[in-house]
């Protein structure tokens, strides 16, 4: 963990209350898919916990919905201003634990950004990734562009699904309905989400990883503000998660 | 005890004074600690979180997470509320439980850190403190024991005893009668008269105490209409609380001889050097960590020059300075 100072270079709104933020600064090269990076806020005491998107060796992308004074102060802020990260946080995504199964991320809301990191470290890896968006409403959908330009970088495919709740955009329905029959026995599931769509994952077959919210006090599993109980005893979220196996947790 | 009158003679003198010359080193009792500033417990965990950021031996002492004599699984999640400057929290002493504690939590930690290390206890009955006051006691690398009669998360639990003088006597005598290590009772502020529970572990036995441990706080969810945290109320602390903690180390000092370690919202060497002319003999450092994991270094790192700063040779000649 370091505490590093980034100079927001951009801040813009790509959906109906969430922006994307890219941070310049001093990022390492340590980082993994499912980590997260507590964000100082100045005027408030507690950092904010966000999800990485994405990174490269000085830049730092973050998407994050307003949802409380914090993320709304986020919001305001303008290119050049300064915020003091620790990162990075967490345990991240295991990636070998998929083995040769077809991967499937699957992001709900704000908890797409994780799986746009994740996918890249898959093209990496020469996997083709099913990426399955799942949103609201179509004023909510964001996140397309960043997989379409992974795919052109990489060029290999991603099969891209997004869903929406009221059918406004894409699949009429749950991310649950975008995911193929076979899939749902075969796949390996790396999802992130509402804990509503990551329950009614965690009733499937398919073995998988998934990344769980919380409210933190200091992120680094120091406070015991977190912690959950699992099938593998207790767990804090900031530390031995955010990411747990889907086999371990308690509903 | 320094005039503050010469302190400010002394002032036109510091430039002449090498941050090295400045003596930060203070007595809790006969142990002498190479700087005041102790993280607190419940906010260090036992090390682990902390010993890859800097050298924990650059640190006073350590006050290791309060432990229970079973091991407890804590309080339903949300645990955390911010507020102005402060948090609230409501985690329910989540620990292994005293025999783990010895057995794994405190090995791992004196690999990395070789000083003595402050035990702090709690209990829901008098035999359970006496039964961690007993274990604790064989562990030689504890200095202190420190009784926590103040958790306000537990029902029926801590809080009971540090809210009436003659409870709180009970624990510390009964404490007292099994160990030979030092006792300092960790005094909760959710009372009417603090000084009068502090002067009932004075005559009971105590060789000091810690204060003061969480506010009872609250926050509620004004879109919900329901508390932000799961068990509604909260131990409020931060630098919100700083002015509450140094009145009441004041107020406890000027009635009390024992030696005070004084905590509640510090975060900076100032509140350190305040908190010390108010009475404390040393510090905890609480909620600062979970915001900055470095802040003890930090503050321990300032501290020489912040002395010197302000004309102070020796940080032990200013315990109390604000009661003459």
């Amino acid at each position: 963990m370091r505490k590093e100072c980034f100079v927001v270079d951009e801040n813009v709104k790509v959906a109906a209350d969430t922006y994307k933020m890219i941070l310049k600064g001093k990022v390492g090269d340590d980082i993994r898919a499912g980590q997260f990076v507590n964000v100082g806020i100045e005027g408030l005491y507690l950092r904010r916990p966000i999800s990485v998107a994405g990174w490269n060796r000085d830049s730092l992308t973050l998407y994050y919905k307003t949802v409380g004074k914090g993320t709304a102060l986020m919001a305001g802020m303008g290119c050049g201003e300064v915020v003091e990260l620790l990162l990075p946080l967490g345990n991240g995504f295991s990636r070998e634990l998929a083995g040769d199964k077809q991967v499937i991320l699957i992001g709900g809301g704000v908890g797409v950004p994780p799986m746009m990191c994740l996918a890249e470290e898959f093209l990496k890896d020469g996997k083709n990734p099913v990426v399955i968006l799942g949103f609201n409403s179509k004023d909510q959908v964001f996140g397309e562009d960043g997989f379409q330009e992974l795919e052109s970088v990489y060029g290999r495919k991603i099969d891209l699904r997004v869903a929406t709740m009221d059918g406004s955009y894409g699949v009429h329905g749950t991310v649950l309905d975008a995911l193929k029959e076979e899939e749902k026995d075969s796949g390996y599931l790396f999802a992130c989400g509402p804990k509503p769509m990551l329950k009614a994952l965690g009733d499937l077959p398919a073995k998988g990883q998934f990344s769980l919210e919380a409210r933190m006090a200091c992120g680094f599993g120091a406070c015991m503000g977190c912690t959950c109980e699992t099938k593998t005893g207790s767990k804090r979220i900031c530390k031995d998660g955010p990411v747990l196996l889907k086999e371990e947790i308690k509903w | 005890m320094v005039d503050m009158r010469e302190m400010a003679n002394a002032r036109d003198m510091v430039d002449m004074v090498d941050t090295d010359m400045v003596d930060i080193r203070t007595n809790l009792g006969e142990w002498e600690l190479d700087n005041p500033v102790i993280p607190a417990s419940g906010t260090f965990g036992f090390g682990q979180e902390f010993k890859d950021l800097y050298d924990l031996n650059i640190l006073g002492s350590i006050s290791f997470k309060g432990t229970t004599r079973e091991a407890r699984i804590g309080n339903p999640l949300p645990r955390i509320a911010e507020t102005p400057m402060g948090m609230i929290n409501s985690v329910g002493l989540q620990n292994p439980g005293m025999d783990e504690v010895i057995r794994h939590e405190l090995p791992e930690l004196f690999k990395v850190f070789h000083k003595p290390v402050i035990a702090n206890i709690s209990g829901f009955s008098v035999e359970e403190y006496v039964d961690l006051a007993t274990a604790f006691d064989k562990v030689k690398e504890v200095g202190i024991i420190e009784v926590n009669v103040s958790c306000p998360n537990v029902h029926n639990g801590g809080m009971a005893y540090g809210v009436c003088p003659e409870s709180a006597a009970e624990v510390t005598s009964a404490v007292k009668s099994v160990t030979k290590k030092p006792v300092y009772v960790k005094l909760s502020p959710n009372v009417t008269d603090i000084v009068e529970i502090a002067k009932a572990c004075e005559d009971s036995g105590a060789d000091g105490l810690s204060m003061i441990n969480t506010l009872m706080g609250m926050r509620i969810d004004v879109r919900t209409g329901k508390p932000v945290i799961a068990n509604k109320m909260g131990g409020f602390s931060g630098p919100a609380i700083f002015p509450v903690a140094l009145r009441m180390v004041y107020q406890v000092t000027e009635a009390c001889k024992i030696p005070v370690i004084g905590m509640g919202g510090i975060s900076t060497p100032e509140d350190v050097i305040e908190m010390m002319m108010a009475g404390a003999s040393a510090v905890q450092v609480g909620a600062a960590n979970l915001v900055n994991p470095w802040a003890c270094r930090d503050i321990i790192e300032a501290l020489p020059a912040t002395c010197k700063k302000l004309g102070i040779a020796r940080l032990r000649d200013i315990i109390g300075t604000a009661h003459k």
